[in-house]
């Protein structure tokens, strides 16, 4: 899977968020709201080809969890990506 | 669907950032200054940053360091700008030409209507009344939400 062309993701003071930004028009009633986690995996892997392996890795590099923590994060974001629409 | 809520001063900053970049966009609205026009929390806005400004347009500007506004152009003299809430009975705002960030060009309904813009012409001339349109007005709203 990867992230779809237009999503965008800017720091907003405190908070991390995906905006679409198809046809130079950014709607901030529809943003997707990132944590500290999460966001490192978008920053990782946007423009990339990826898997929920992919993102099960890059949480065991950075953070100290445990293989099964990280396998069931990954795959849980991974899905939710794809729900939103946002990845393919 | 969850809400986020981000601090005017950084929403509305990079908001103006990319209005000067030329790009449109869309934002919730806060507050009862714009009524009966634009409800607060219920309708959203589209801006895009104009060339031109005229009395009546509705604007977002930053009226101090920080402090923005959506309100309705009321005078122009110069570069120097007065605005005024629609749901305002006296309060206005001065600012200078260059601090207006962006025009709203339509109003957005939770149904997702969009609500044509006027220039509140009228609305202006009723001034004197505005205190008790609005009371009715706001008794109105609270009945229906």
């Amino acid at each position: 899977m990867r992230i779809k062309e237009g999503f965008k993701l800017r720091p907003l003071g405190k908070e991390h968020v995906v905006t679409c930004e198809n046809v130079s028009l950014v709607n901030f009633n529809k943003v997707i709201s990132l944590n500290s986690s999460a966001t490192y995996l978008w920053e990782s892997v946007q423009g990339k080809e990826f898997t929920a392996d992919t993102l099960k890795d890059l949480l065991l590099e950075k953070y100290e969890v445990d293989p099964e923590t990280a396998a069931r994060d990954a795959a849980a974001l991974a899905q939710q990506l794809l729900d939103a629409g946002v990845a393919e | 669907m969850k809400k986020i809520v981000i601090p005017n001063d950084i929403l509305l900053g990079e908001v103006s950032g990319m209005l000067a970049e030329g790009m449109e966009v869309i934002i919730m609205t806060k507050g009862y200054s714009m009524l009966p026009f634009i409800i607060g929390d219920r309708d959203s806005v589209k801006l895009r940053k104009s060339d031109s400004l005229r009395i009546g347009d509705i604007v977002l500007a930053e009226v101090a360091k920080g402090r923005y506004v959506l309100h309705r152009v009321f005078e122009i003299d110069g570069d120097r700008i007065t605005l005024m809430g629609d749901g305002n009975l006296y309060g206005t705002e001065q600012c200078h030409r260059s601090d207006i960030k962006g025009t709203v060009t339509d109003i957005i309904t939770p149904k997702g209507r969009h609500k044509k813009v006027t220039d509140g012409k009228i609305w202006r001339r009723l001034r004197p009344f505005r205190r008790i349109i609005l009371g009715i007005y706001r008794r109105l709203l609270k009945l229906c939400v």
